[in-house]
């Protein structure tokens, strides 16, 4: 009996473990908080910081994008939160917005976040109504960035100076 | 009573603690620390260290090392024979993932 009650947690506990190596292989989680972050997610315990969050938001709104960045990425350490993400692919989109010339390396990773959040979307659609946005969903953002990101004949037009950022 | 005891040690080592050591060296075998930025880095075992790995079983097995017969058997109870087969499932795993320490990337 008392064999048997061995055996059967060995099996249990060894599929247990089978199971969390594969996960972590397929998250490839990058230290110990995105590991805790990411069993939260499976557990469907997962919050992000809300007061973090906030005073991201409010530091957004003043156009303090590299600080507010900073504060969402500690808001959502997990990178697991859909809108967080959104914001932080905005954020990067108003830092890279130039009249002259857009930051391609900041382009880019607001494309990464932006496409993170459409991940992490429902059905891969995410609408944020925030009425200090011109751009509501995470589409319109990815197809914004994408064309920064494409070089085209329309960059030598002079009257680019004209151009307003969203 | 010592016998009692004996045995009950001998199959925690064997269907618990043995898994576990396989198991663990699975874990960490694809694990390295970016020196820069002290991220981890989970590398998955590549093909080729899948196919050294069936060969290093298969020595096993024809060497000796490994008696299949006494650990997969229809003499033994089923639950005896699912848990030699996960251990010998960890245990290829884990000579993939050793080799994936020592080949280079």
């Amino acid at each position: 009996m008392q064999h048997k009650l061995i055996q059967s947690v060995g099996i249990a506990w060894t599929i247990l473990f089978a199971a969390f190596i594969i996960w972590i292989y397929a998250t490839e989680p990058r230290t110990f908080k995105e590991v805790a972050a990411g069993a939260q997610a499976v557990t469907g315990t997962y919050e992000i910081d809300q007061g973090r969050f906030n005073s991201a938001l409010d530091l957004f709104h003043r156009e303090q994008f590299r600080a507010a960045r900073e504060e969402w990425v500690l808001a959502d350490p997990g990178m697991r939160d859909a809108r967080t993400q959104f914001y932080i692919a905005y954020a990067f989109y108003r830092e890279g917005f130039g009249r002259f010339y857009y930051d391609k390396d900041l382009f880019k990773q607001g494309l990464d976040a932006v496409n993170r959040a459409i991940d992490l979307a429902p059905e891969g659609t995410l609408k944020v109504d925030d009425p200090d946005l011109q751009m509501h969903t995470a589409a319109e953002l990815k197809a914004e960035l994408e064309q920064g990101l494409e070089p085209s004949l329309g960059d030598i037009n002079p009257f680019k100076i004209f151009r307003k950022r969203k | 009573m010592s016998t009692q005891h004996r045995s009950r040690n001998r199959a925690i080592l064997r269907f618990i603690l043995l898994p576990m050591i396989f198991l663990t060296v699975a874990l960490l075998g694809g694990l390295r620390i970016d020196s820069e930025t002290h991220t981890f880095i989970f590398l998955p075992p590549p093909l080729i260290t899948l196919i050294l790995s069936v060969m290093l079983v298969t020595l096993c097995v024809r060497g000796g090392a490994i008696n299949l017969r006494a650990w997969v058997s229809s003499d033994q109870p089923v639950l005896t024979n699912v848990s030699h087969v996960l251990t010998l499932i960890t245990l290829y795993f884990a000579s993939a993932q050793a080799f994936n320490t020592v080949l280079p990337e």
